[in-house]
């Protein structure tokens, strides 16, 4: 009797192990076709990209004399603004202004001011630079005005009463048709970040899979960010002439700008190639 | 009867852990990851017997080094899963936006709770408890160190059990 209860839990112990075996055969192979099928064999690995470039190789272009214009876009002389004629143009320490005749009626604008739906962006010694539908247009002195007086042309300090006419934006400061940055407002959004994004929104700009640049999706009115130029749309193809194609790239602008000493971003608006430059002091 | 289907389906289970081709699905893992921007870079690969430990790692999110880990390990029995992640040394220059240092983050999914994944997050500062709801792509941390929520209020909401992070997938 023991021996045939021996032999029936052998067959049966037989039994559960061909059925652990057969279960266990059936799931390798299972995963062997799903392994063939369905999964990679190589993983993934982070390739550098090979493109490095300083960020700092621009020249001091504040000590020079020259005064560079702003933006570089197609220009149109203002032959086409018949309405405004410049008057003036005001360089002071900490902002430019001029002053335009338009329909007989005298008007005074600063930097950013608009005007017809003409925006002034700047102003040389002689010109004022004013954008419209992504074009440039360059209003030269009126020369009657010239003619009657070149002191028309002033650079003046700005005094205490003239501070109501001319608000200093002592982070920010405009003269002679370049931007100049205090060092310590660019450590002020280093440091506290979330303060950007309050003012502005950005996001990357892809095409066809492609990091192209960086998209201004919207500037707070009268923010830091709209006084250093910035507009809704402008897409932010490179800084300092270093393509702005990765995220990485633009962290690498984040962690270096507490010692660059010039930024150029190179911004795309309404299709049109332009560049904003700042001296950071 | 029974027993056999018991049987059957306990073999099935560890079989499916045991027998699994865990480098190709971390292959495959790596490969969702890459398409959502994160690259897990030079990694050394161990196999265990029902484990994956991942060596060494260095994390790039779109294209950016986030940060060195000591060990990933990916732990698996079908009912439930579970990555740890440990000693993250999470990149300077991103310290501002991440507590740091943080000796441990871990993912764990249960069949019991099957539309959330459960985090934890151990560091110098006290734990950090979390829950990622799959049906509704939510991210929800839940954050009681004071330095912590001090050093972060501005990314931080509060709620009636106190401070949290949130944000969508």
């Amino acid at each position: 009797m023991g021996g045939i209860m021996k032999l029936l839990s052998k067959d049966k112990f037989i039994e559960y192990l061909l059925i652990i075996l057969a279960t266990m055969a059936l799931i390798k192979i299972l995963w062997i076709v799903v392994g063939f099928l369905l999964l990679d064999s190589k993983g993934v690995e982070y390739q550098k990209p090979s493109e490095v470039k300083a960020l700092y190789y621009r020249t001091n272009f504040a000590s020079e004399k020259v005064q560079k214009k702003v933006e570089k876009r197609d220009v149109i002389f203002a032959d086409t603004i018949d309405s405004i004629k410049l008057l003036a143009i005001y360089h002071s320490l900490d902002k430019t202004v001029i002053t335009v005749s338009k329909s007989g009626k005298t008007e005074v604008l600063s930097t950013g001011d608009e005007i017809d739906g003409y925006i002034l962006d700047g102003a040389t010694a002689r010109e004022a630079l004013f954008s419209r539908d992504g074009k440039s247009y360059r209003i030269p002195l009126n020369s009657d005005s010239e003619d009657k007086s070149k002191s028309s042309i002033r650079y003046v300090t700005v005094k205490s009463d003239s501070k109501k006419e001319v608000t200093p934006d002592r982070d920010i400061v405009h003269s002679g048709g370049v931007t100049t940055l205090k060092r310590d407002f660019i450590k002020k959004y280093t440091k506290n970040m979330g303060d950007i994004w309050k003012n502005i929104g950005i996001n990357e700009k892809v095409v066809d899979g492609n990091i192209i640049g960086f998209q201004v999706n919207f500037v707070k009115r009268g923010s830091d960010f709209a006084r250093l130029g910035l507009r809704r749309g402008d897409i932010i193809t490179a800084i300092n002439s270093n393509s702005l194609d990765s995220y990485a790239k633009a962290l690498d602008v984040y962690k270096n700008i507490s010692s660059i000493e010039n930024l150029t971003l190179t911004i795309k608006r309404r299709g049109e190639e332009m560049e904003l430059e700042y001296e950071i002091k | 009867m029974v027993k056999k289907a018991i049987l059957v389906f306990m073999v099935v289970i560890l079989s499916l852990a045991i027998f699994a081709p865990k480098r190709e699905l971390y292959y495959m893992l790596e490969d969702r990851l890459m398409q959502n921007g994160i690259i897990i870079h030079n990694e050394q690969i161990e196999d265990g017997l029902i484990s994956l430990t991942i060596n060494h790692p260095k994390i790039y999110v779109k294209g950016i080094l986030i940060a060195n880990v000591d060990k990933i390990r990916l732990w698996t029995i079908f009912f439930y899963s579970r990555l740890a992640v440990g000693n993250i040394d999470i990149d300077k220059s991103l310290q501002k936006f991440v507590p740091s240092p943080i000796k441990k983050v871990q993912v764990a999914y249960s069949l019991a709770n099957p539309t959330n994944l459960s985090i934890l997050v151990t560091g110098d500062f006290e734990n950090i408890n979390g829950q990622l709801s799959l049906k509704d792509r939510v991210v929800h941390i839940d954050v009681t160190d004071k330095k912590l929520i001090n050093r972060f209020k501005s990314q931080l909401r509060k709620g009636e059990n106190g401070w949290y992070y949130e944000t969508s997938l």
